[in-house]
């Protein structure tokens, strides 16, 4: 990478933008601009969370607002010791906990997590996605997007939201832990969990 | 003195003179923004670059002016030209300096004031406001300063 | 599957270990642990390709999101939420009427410096001429009930805009254009 150009006049040397932890700390002392500015940075990340847990454009845009609102009024509750964005990844996903709560209309098909047996191939739980006629090297990537989206969404909140945050986010098992608000093995065993159910799910294609 | 009034009549000339000079156009557009392809194909009637700000800003693809008014702007005029049959502006200059004008506008619809605000403008440096919904769409307003 | 019982065997609760293993995040007794439970039950192999397997497809085709909003629009709309938020907070909330009674003095003073700070900073501003791309907003005000109005810059579409929201929606009607 090449070095930044010096600047030309002293006056530019003297203004910087302020760094994410001088805002984080500005915005804790109520200032709402350095608060705008957080939120420009964050949002499309927050958003992408929110979308790839709840799949639904305008749901996700009003979750990614509510994360923001709800990071605001506890702000002085944010002690640095994680990095902002896990901070928010925490309470997205909470509300999309919550909303995915509220609205479930049927119940969820995930293995039961103590009873695991070597047994358990047997056939898919989700039959219409195991109809679908698509070789699994035929499926167009936008298909096999749409199936896998179709299988997410048959996942409890906590399973799909842990998929997401591994393999879409790439967090690491100690940021889930922050994020979900538990330890590292509880990650490790619903990861682990929604893995097998996935599998299930997409028998045929996967 | 043969014409006491001269030099006051003078004076009122020079002063309205130099306000003609520097006033400017001001021109606003009411646009019909939405998604829906209109019926027949139709030309937006705006510029470009503008398009490309309304299209960026509100997300929509189709245009079309509703209506549009343009007036020069001084201290002594403050109605402007009415948009369409229930929307007109009230326009009153605040100020100006090198170009740049300080306006405050209002915008009524049915007579009935929806805002009020206070704008610094230059030349050809659009404001865009978001107006009501409106049939399938929504109404924006854009006002800028033109060249007479 | 049991011979004796023909009941199904309930897995070591370490099997889980086999998703750190693949994920790469387990620690040295963990590894330890779950190299000692796949010598033990072989078919534990085909549950480690299994989470491979899931672990490479989901990252294969991980959905493109883009938020609709640009940023300057998102968060004037999530400034208009707290303000919404904050006018329906109740008076009550104003903990005693000593401090009641203080607010009431010193918030028309502490707006009156406000507006004189804004007066004189815009008018230095106003007066300083510089070739801004933006057209500057210095009060926007609404006089509906429900009816917000946030300006904003959009450095995206270089554009300033005043979103209002809240205005009654209008019916076509023949004749309004």
């Amino acid at each position: 990478m090449n070095p930044a150009p010096p600047p030309s006049n002293p006056d530019e040397a003297s203004f910087r933008e302020p760094n994410e932890k001088e805002l984080i700390r500005m915005s804790q002392q109520g200032d709402m601009e350095a608060y705008g500015m957080l939120v420009k940075t964050h949002h499309q990340k927050v958003f992408g969370l929110a979308m790839n847990i709840l799949h639904n454009e305008a749901d996700a845009l009003d979750l990614a607002q509510e994360t923001f609102i709800k990071a605001w009024k506890s702000l002085a509750r944010f002690e640095g010791k994680s990095a902002f964005y896990t901070w928010l990844y925490r309470i997205t996903s909470n509300l999309a906990i919550d909303r995915m709560r509220k609205n479930a209309r049927h119940p969820h098909v995930d293995f039961d997590e103590v009873n695991l047996t070597a047994e358990d191939q047997e056939a898919p739980v989700n039959s219409h996605l195991m109809d679908s006629t698509h070789p699994s090297t035929g499926l167009q990537q936008g298909e096999l997007r749409s199936q896998i989206m179709a299988a997410l969404d048959q996942l409890s909140p906590e399973h799909r939201t842990v998929i997401v945050l591994k393999e879409y986010e790439d967090l690491d098992y100690r940021e889930i832990a922050r994020v979900m608000d538990c330890n590292i093995g509880t990650v490790m065993s619903r990861l682990f969990y929604a893995r097998k159910n996935l599998k299930r799910l997409l028998k045929g294609i996967v | 003195m043969k014409f006491p009034l001269f030099f006051p009549a003078l004076l009122l000339a020079a002063m309205l003179m130099t306000e003609g000079l520097h006033a400017q156009d001001f021109v606003a557009k009411l646009v019909y923004a939405r998604n829906q392809p209109p019926q027949e194909k139709s030309d937006p009637g705006l510029d470009p670059a503008l398009l490309k700000k309304i299209e960026k800003t509100f997300g929509y693809k189709y245009h079309r002016i509703a209506a549009q008014a343009r007036s020069p702007i001084t201290k002594y005029t403050a109605d402007f030209p009415r948009l369409g049959q229930d929307f007109s502006l009230k326009i009153e200059e605040l100020g100006h300096q090198d170009g740049k004008y300080r306006l405050r506008i209002n915008l009524f619809h049915k007579n009935k004031s929806l805002l009020e605000t206070t704008v610094d403008f230059r030349k050809d440096v659009p404001l865009l406001i978001r107006g009501p919904f409106y049939d399938q769409g929504e109404l924006i307003l854009v006002i800028e300063m033109t060249d007479k | 599957m049991n011979p004796e019982s023909g009941k199904k065997t309930p897995r070591p609760p370490e099997t889980v270990y086999l998703a750190g293993l693949v994920d790469g995040q387990l620690d040295f007794s963990q590894r330890n642990k779950i190299k000692s439970l796949v010598e033990k039950d072989p078919s534990l192999i085909d549950e480690q390709v299994e989470q491979e397997k899931i672990r490479e497809v989901l990252r294969k085709n991980i959905p493109k999101t883009t938020c609709p909003d640009n940023p300057d629009f998102f968060w004037s709309q999530v400034q208009n939420r707290l303000h919404a938020e904050k006018r329906r907070t109740p008076a009550r909330e104003v903990r005693s009427h000593l401090l009641a009674s203080l607010s009431r003095l010193w918030a028309p003073a502490f707006g009156a410096a406000l507006v004189i700070l804004l007066l004189a900073l815009g008018g230095q501003h106003f007066f300083s001429g510089n070739g801004s791309r933006f057209a500057e907003v210095s009060e926007t005000r609404t006089f509906q009930e429900h009816v917000y109005a946030t300006a904003f810059k959009s450095r995206e579409a270089g554009v300033t805009v005043i979103w209002v929201d809240g205005f009654e929606y209008i019916p076509a009607t023949p004749g309004t254009f």
